[in-house]
């Protein structure tokens, strides 16, 4: 290692002003001179990093619990039917994938988010032709979208049938826990859409399940 | 970075050893640590470009890759139960399945990402609304005090993940973690519970609309929809949290016709074997990529 020594103290010396400024400004010096080029060459290495020191990975294997729609369920008889979003049940407009909280992506350090969120979708669109629907009929698709703090970062038209679907949205997001949703929608019924068998049980309109995620945070 | 200001030392200052320390202190860079130096210095020349960060690439080709379908291979509706899956393959008997060698060992902060597409076309057949046991169909008023069966459009053929964890012999192929072969009993049924298709994607085994519904009632006979080559695609996440996984193969598999169905209260894909009757799938080329890497 180099020494930088303006001016040696040495016993019996005087001592000035100068003594002393030069000696800090030559420290100064040696410091600003010590780059990170001149580390040592094991000093910082892949196996020495520290843990999401420049990315973090978010991986969901089943989202929600067991990968199903579980805010929107419709009871039906045992059968064909699923437990699912019927008309009866449905509020209307866009509805979270899952009951629990927001999805937290914790010590996001801020800087580039990559989701990918992936399942089947089902929506029944066998009605979209109807009688006296004027075009552009009414065709089905189950909407999907995901928000970043209330941001909408992707959005998709989604399935329009028994399909798989994924949707991938990508954004630059602040330093801090990110709240995201995974969220979904159906058009309401036309006037024409016969909506219960003859049994008097309400048609699942549509349902979403075998759903997980991937997010990937990176901040360098 | 901080930028030290303080002012020089004039004549007649008066120069203790407090004061001094104070100044040399200044100097001693105490924000000069191992987080600025070392883990927020990734980009020294001593790290490797590559293959620490991203630790393993591969993807292939799977099926038939004839992309005009001049030929396809055909996969017939399973109706003896409980049924194999159909592994993809290229119409000769040659099973698509990614071979990763004496093994790909997926440890511990590390996740293994699995993405898949196939061009396939279903037929569905005569038997989606056959009385004698099809769930492909409800009844629904038809407007004359009758019901009128109308396609629920439910049924699927389902595609999902199979690996080898054994041996690089690649012959003892099982779903992956999360995925069911639908094989296990569902009262009169085989299938599986939803929360065991975590590795699948389905595609519609056929599509029949109503024709003209009118307030509420379907007079008229469904209208069949015309299938074509679609492509349909899936993706898998393995994350290991502890541990390491050895994997020697992976491949995509297919089953149906399968169907929805619920029993107390659970939902299920199960084999539709008498919608599966005459229905059929053909399939042609696609393809299977892994990525895996760190999470952290």
């Amino acid at each position: 290692m180099k020494r930088w020594a303006q001016r040696e103290a040495t016993a019996g010396a005087t001592i000035s002003p100068d003594a002393i400024n030069d000696e800090l400004r030559a420290q100064q010096s040696s410091v600003t001179t010590l780059d990170r080029d001149q580390l040592p060459g094991n000093y910082i290495d892949e196996a020495r990093l520290k843990d999401y020191a420049i990315l973090r990975g978010y991986v969901a294997t089943a989202h929600p619990a067991g990968g199903q729609q579980d805010v929107v369920v419709y009871d039906v008889p045992d059968g064909n039917m699923w437990d699912a979003c019927a008309y009866p049940a449905y509020p209307g407009g866009w509805q979270d994938a899952s009951a629990s909280t927001a999805t937290t992506l914790t010590g996001f350090k801020g800087g580039q988010l990559h989701i990918e969120w992936a399942g089947n979708g089902y929506i029944f669109g066998s009605m979209a032709s109807g009688l006296n629907v004027p075009l552009p009929m009414s065709p089905r698709y189950l909407g999907l979208r995901i928000t970043v703090n209330g941001v909408v970062i992707a959005e998709k038209r989604g399935p329009g049938c028994h399909e798989a679907f994924r949707v991938i949205g990508s954004t630059l997001a602040p330093q801090g826990d990110l709240s995201v949703r995974f969220q979904w929608r159906i058009e309401g019924p036309s006037q024409d859409d016969a909506t219960e068998t003859t049994a008097g049980t309400s048609v699942p309109q549509a349902h979403l399940y075998s759903m997980r995620y991937l997010a990937i945070g990176r901040w360098r | 970075m901080s930028r030290i200001t303080d002012g020089p030392i004039t004549a007649g200052d008066a120069l203790d050893a407090a004061s001094l320390n104070t100044r040399f202190a200044s100097y001693t860079q105490t924000d000069l640590n191992a987080f600025n130096h070392r883990d927020a210095a990734h980009d020294l020349p001593q790290f490797a470009e590559s293959g620490w960060l991203l630790t393993h690439a591969q993807s292939q080709d799977i099926g038939l890759n004839h992309w005009k379908h001049s030929s396809s291979v055909t996969v017939n509706g399973m109706t003896v139960m409980p049924a194999d899956p159909h592994p993809i393959e290229d119409g000769a008997g040659n099973v698509s399945e990614m071979s990763f060698g004496a093994g790909l060992s997926v440890g511990a902060g590390e996740v293994l990402r699995a993405y898949w597409n196939l061009s396939a076309k279903a037929t569905q057949g005569s038997n989606w609304n056959a009385a004698t046991g099809s769930l492909g169909y409800y009844e629904l008023p038809d407007g004359s005090g009758g019901h009128r069966k109308t396609d629920t459009w439910g049924g699927c053929w389902v595609f999902y993940l199979q690996w080898d964890i054994t041996s690089a012999a690649r012959t003892n192929y099982v779903a992956v973690p999360l995925q069911s072969d639908c094989k296990a009993a569902v009262g009169a049924y085989y299938g599986a519970p939803l929360s065991s298709t975590l590795a699948s994607s389905v595609m519609p085994s056929g599509l029949r609309y109503a024709t003209d519904p009118d307030a509420g009632t379907v007079p008229s006979v469904s209208t069949e929809s015309t299938q074509r080559w679609r492509g349909i695609s899936g993706a898998w996440y393995y994350p290991r949290d502890a541990g390491a996984q050895v994997i020697y193969g992976l491949r995509v598999v297919l089953k149906g016709v399968m169907h929805p169905y619920q029993l107390s209260g659970v939902n299920y894909l199960v084999h539709d074997t008498v919608y599966s009757n005459g229905a059929s799938l053909d399939y042609n080329g696609g393809n299977l990529a892994v990525l895996k890497h760190r999470v952290k």
